[in-house]
């Protein structure tokens, strides 16, 4: 595997593709502030790391599509891990597996790939899950 | 590139986007728009949902898999949906690029 640098960065580009850039600093207005109603969360520092659903500001087509995509990629994980728990050698592109120096290593090995394979069908279902509030309350 | 929201606790992916492509041009100039990841492929991982919980050490680690992320993160190229998944593997890249490069 050639590990290139650019094709991450060009992989980057795509997961933040619908990130918009932030807007130039620009003058303030010479206006008066419009009084903050008592409830408004404006500061990030108020609300930070609690996350708001952001798929309730997309469409519901999008969502539908995103949701449909989530699925397939859960099953197709669970394919895999299933395949994996299998089969482990079909993997071990590089011998790390079955040269192993011993049989705990390569149990070390096997348990933690499963492990792993587990917690990304765990992300994706998670994902899922707010796809699926965002449709509920649509 | 200044980002203008940045408050301390929130993170700018577009910002990240901006760094990335400063680090593939820069190694890029020094002969490593691509790494060789020699022998590495399996490598130790706390869980992510783990990680940030300081109250509890993870009792056990996951072996992720570096051309599996790689395979995976390649089919956003071909316009599939971006995952967090996929965010989680480009880091597992990277750190293994940073390892590589020192060699």
């Amino acid at each position: 595997m050639g590990g290139a640098l650019r094709l991450l960065g060009k992989i980057i580009g795509r997961i933040f593709k619908s990130s918009k850039r932030a807007p130039k600093a620009r003058p303030k207005p010479k206006t008066k502030p419009r009084p903050k109603p008592k409830n408004e969360k404006t500061s990030c520092k108020e609300d930070c790391g609690k996350q708001t659903n952001p798929y309730k500001k997309r469409s519901r087509t999008e969502n539908e599509k995103a949701a449909k995509r989530e699925r397939e990629l859960i099953e197709e994980h669970k394919k895999k891990l299933e395949d994996y728990r299998q089969n482990p050698k079909k993997y071990d592109n590089k011998g790390t597996y079955r040269n192993a120096p011993n049989d705990e290593v390569r149990k070390k090995i096997y348990e933690g790939r499963i492990r792993a394979l587990e917690k990304q069908i765990q992300k994706h279902e998670g994902e899922l899950k707010k796809l699926e509030e965002a449709l509920k309350n649509d | 590139m200044i980002d203008q929201n940045h408050d301390g606790s929130r993170l700018s992916l577009v910002l990240l986007l901006a760094i990335m492509e400063k680090i593939a041009t820069e190694y890029g100039k020094r002969g490593l728009s691509s790494v060789d990841l020699g022998e590495r492929q399996y490598y130790h991982a706390v869980p992510s949902d783990e990680m940030f919980n300081m109250a509890n050490t993870p009792s056990e680690l996951i072996i992720g898999d570096l051309e599996d992320d790689y395979n995976e993160l390649k089919r956003l190229i071909n316009d599939d949906m971006p995952t967090a998944v996929d965010m989680e593997r480009l880091g597992r890249l990277l750190i293994a690029a940073s390892e590589a490069v020192l060699e």
